[in-house]
């Protein structure tokens, strides 16, 4: 039996310790690629959309685990 | 894929893809069938038309060069988005400035891919993307790491 919770402060620990990625990115560029995108963004869509920039701009590894 | 129409994960994905990109990043999109892939690969390949980004697919429908010179490409950074299926995590493929790995139904995956997702988790940012016909068409889910704030 694998000691998951073990594993998972071990991630977390590594995880911490990393600044991750800051992604700066274009804001005239995006809505220019957003634009093609042909359809107007559902509410949930666009907090979707909004809450993923926003972590991709914070400098710490993402996490995003799926509805399970 | 199970979804409403005009209403797709897939577009939060290439908005996340295109931020990376343009930020300098590389992004892989990991599907779990080759189908999906193939899906995937055409609508980003639509989706990034217009722009100086390349595209390249890694999956059993492509030939051996045609995936030697993907895999080339994602070591040397001439490829900007990789989509693929668990080819994508195999030891031989080694990225540039790989930033965000987009996964689509990642509870489809083997233990061993599994494994693999776990350690990238602890570099690049991951965003899941998952269908859950029961309690939604889709649901696309993001969790910042509050914790470590």
């Amino acid at each position: 039996m694998r000691d998951t919770a073990a594993e998972l402060l071990n991630l977390y620990a590594i995880r911490a310790g990393r600044k991750g990625h800051a992604f700066e990115f274009s804001e005239r560029d995006y809505q220019a690629f957003a634009e093609g995108f042909g359809f107007e963004e559902t509410p949930d869509q666009h907090s979707a959309i909004e809450a993923v920039l926003k972590d991709m701009r914070a400098g710490f590894p993402m996490e995003s685990p799926g509805v399970r | 894929m199970c979804g409403d129409v005009g209403f797709g994960k897939t577009e939060v994905a290439l908005r996340a893809a295109f931020a990376a990109v343009d930020g300098g990043y590389q992004v892989a999109v990991l599907c779990p069938t080759t189908l999906l892939a193939e899906q995937h690969g055409q609508t980003f390949r639509d989706r990034f038309s217009q722009w100086p980004v390349r595209v390249g697919e890694l999956s059993r429908f492509r030939s051996a060069r045609d995936a030697a010179q993907i895999v080339e490409g994602l070591g040397s950074g001439v490829i900007d988005i990789a989509i693929g299926t668990h080819k994508l995590l195999s030891a031989d493929v080694r990225f540039a400035r790989l930033g965000l790995v987009i996964i689509d139904e990642e509870h489809r995956f083997g233990v061993r891919q599994k494994e693999r997702l776990k350690a990238l988790r602890a570099e690049v940012d991951v965003l899941t993307l998952t269908a859950t016909p029961i309690r939604a068409p889709w649901r696309c889910r993001w969790k910042g790491s509050a914790t470590f704030r």
